[in-house]
């Protein structure tokens, strides 16, 4: 190729070609450096940053909804994308299409980060946590089935509770695809199986092999789940996103069956102490009511007995008064006829004395009678009835009766002096 | 087990549960009804404790395709 051989192009095209040639040559890139001079533009949808390390840097750029996991200033990644330059200013820049935290540290970092985002969104409101069934009928369970966790979970809810039955569905729980893995898992759950509740759960690992369990989208869609979670992961670290989105959070998987299902020996001893209880208060019941009918009895006895007390003395005494009315009347007689003799005496007596008296009245009587003084010779005149006894009671030509001792005058009243 | 009857399970404990909060917390029932509720609960009781009888627990494996796809 000589120089008298090129055409001049446009710069746009200039642009295209060297983005073309890029691509072309250069491929995908996976790239490891520290995040410096991160800004959100266009609402928050654009990303820029740079990534660098001691020497240099480049620019990066992202759609944000691209982003999985938390990113922030100073943290270690690993970016994979591909060389380009952009259409308008034809710089040259790194198109990102997935950035990995790096190292213990940047994951430590990333997951704090994402734990806040989804603290502050309310994921892990104790609010928002469902209770689970206290006798579940079906349980599903997602995790991988030639793990460990499957075995523990399978082996306790034999021993615990062996009247439900267990789904699996398998998922990768570690690597690359577990989050999607576990996501279309509980897709399955919620659309299909239907179970009483999910146990999503995994054998312990370090945070890198823990990583999907702290993916915020699969924490997501544990929260929008409509079946309640309980996540059990293993006990390596203090806890994972998934534990914190969780309904239930179980510090094992073995844990994880416990918390799901009762023990059978449990529930016997509850069913003998609730019909315990049942008797308990049956005999208490029937107590109370033998007592009463006891007191009622021993209340109508007591009653009987005082009725039948004072029945028997109202006969008694019935039966003695009839013998004092009896006696009284004989006592009262014999009073009545010593009266009645004492009262005749007294009478005789009586009337005796007033016979006396009577002779004696009649003896004065006679003696002050005017008949006896007429007939002494005195005579009394009479003048229309009324006793003459002065010359002012008559008047000429009056006729006057004059009673003798024997026999009547009528004279007439010749002259009055 | 069927769903059916592990369903009734539930139903018939949390029956009994309420049998047994009712029956020792009224007063002054009527021993009629007192003994009713008592043999209703001893007779709930004696099926729960029949459904506890020796089983092996049911596993079931769904068997999906993107069980080992490798999506990104």
């Amino acid at each position: 190729m000589t120089k008298h051989e090129l055409q001049a192009i446009s710069v746009s095209e200039c642009v295209d070609l060297i983005r073309t040639s890029l691509q072309a040559v250069v491929g995908d890139l996976i790239i490891d450096g520290e995040v410096s001079g991160l800004q959100t533009r266009s609402g928050n949808t654009l990303l820029f940053f740079s990534l660098k390390d001691d020497q240099s840097y480049i620019d990066c750029f992202m759609l944000s909804h691209e982003l999985k996991a938390q990113i922030e200033d100073g943290m270690e990644v690993r970016v994979y994308g591909y060389p380009s330059l952009y259409k308008k200013s034809g710089k040259f820049h790194i198109r990102v299409n997935r950035i990995e935290a790096k190292g213990e540290g940047a994951l430590q970092k990333q997951l704090e980060l994402t734990k806040k985002k989804l603290e502050r969104e309310g994921l892990f409101d104790p609010s928002r946590k469902r209770a689970l069934p206290k006798f579940p009928r079906s349980i599903g369970i997602i995790t991988s089935e030639d793990a460990a966790a499957f075995t523990d979970t399978i082996r306790v809810l034999s021993n615990r509770w062996p009247y439900s039955e267990a789904i699996l569905v398998p998922s990768r729980v570690q690597g690359k695809p577990a989050i999607k893995n576990l996501i279309r898992g509980i897709d399955v759950m919620e659309n299909r199986i239907r179970p009483d509740v999910i146990i999503l759960t995994r054998g312990g690992g370090n945070l890198e092999d823990l990583q999907s369990f702290n993916s915020e989208e699969l924490a997501r869609r544990i929260f929008s789940c409509a079946i309640p979670i309980v996540v059990g992961v293993g006990h390596e670290r203090d806890w994972t996103i998934a534990d914190l989105v969780a309904d239930v959070r179980a510090a094992t998987p073995s844990n994880a069956a416990e918390l799901v299902v009762p023990h059978k020996d449990d529930i016997v001893l509850q069913l003998d102490a609730l019909v315990d209880g049942l008797r308990h208060t049956m005999r208490r019941r029937l107590e109370m009511v033998s007592h009463h009918l006891f007191r009622t009895s021993s209340l109508l006895s007591a009653h009987m007995e005082s009725y039948l007390g004072r029945f028997t003395a109202l006969l008694q005494k019935v039966s003695f008064f009839g013998e004092r009315v009896a006696e009284r009347a004989k006592f009262f007689r014999g009073r009545v006829e010593e009266k009645a003799k004492v009262a005749l005496v007294g009478i005789s007596v009586q009337v005796s004395q007033k016979k006396k008296l009577l002779a004696q009245a009649v003896v004065v009587l006679k003696k002050t009678s005017p008949t006896h003084i007429l007939q002494k010779g005195y005579s009394i005149t009479l003048n229309k009835g009324k006793v003459v006894r002065s010359r002012n009671d008559v008047k000429e030509h009056d006729i006057l009766r004059i009673h003798l001792s024997e026999g009547e005058i009528e004279s007439e009243v010749k002259k009055i002096t | 087990m069927t769903k059916k009857i592990e369903k009734s399970f539930a139903e018939q404990f949390e029956e009994l549960e309420k049998i047994t909060q009712q029956f020792e917390s009224q007063e002054d029932v009527d021993l009629d009804e007192s003994v009713k509720q008592f043999e209703r609960g001893l007779e709930i009781a004696q099926e729960l404790k029949k459904r506890l009888s020796d089983v092996e627990l049911k596993v079931r494996r769904i068997q999906e395709k993107f069980n080992t796809a490798d999506e990104n």
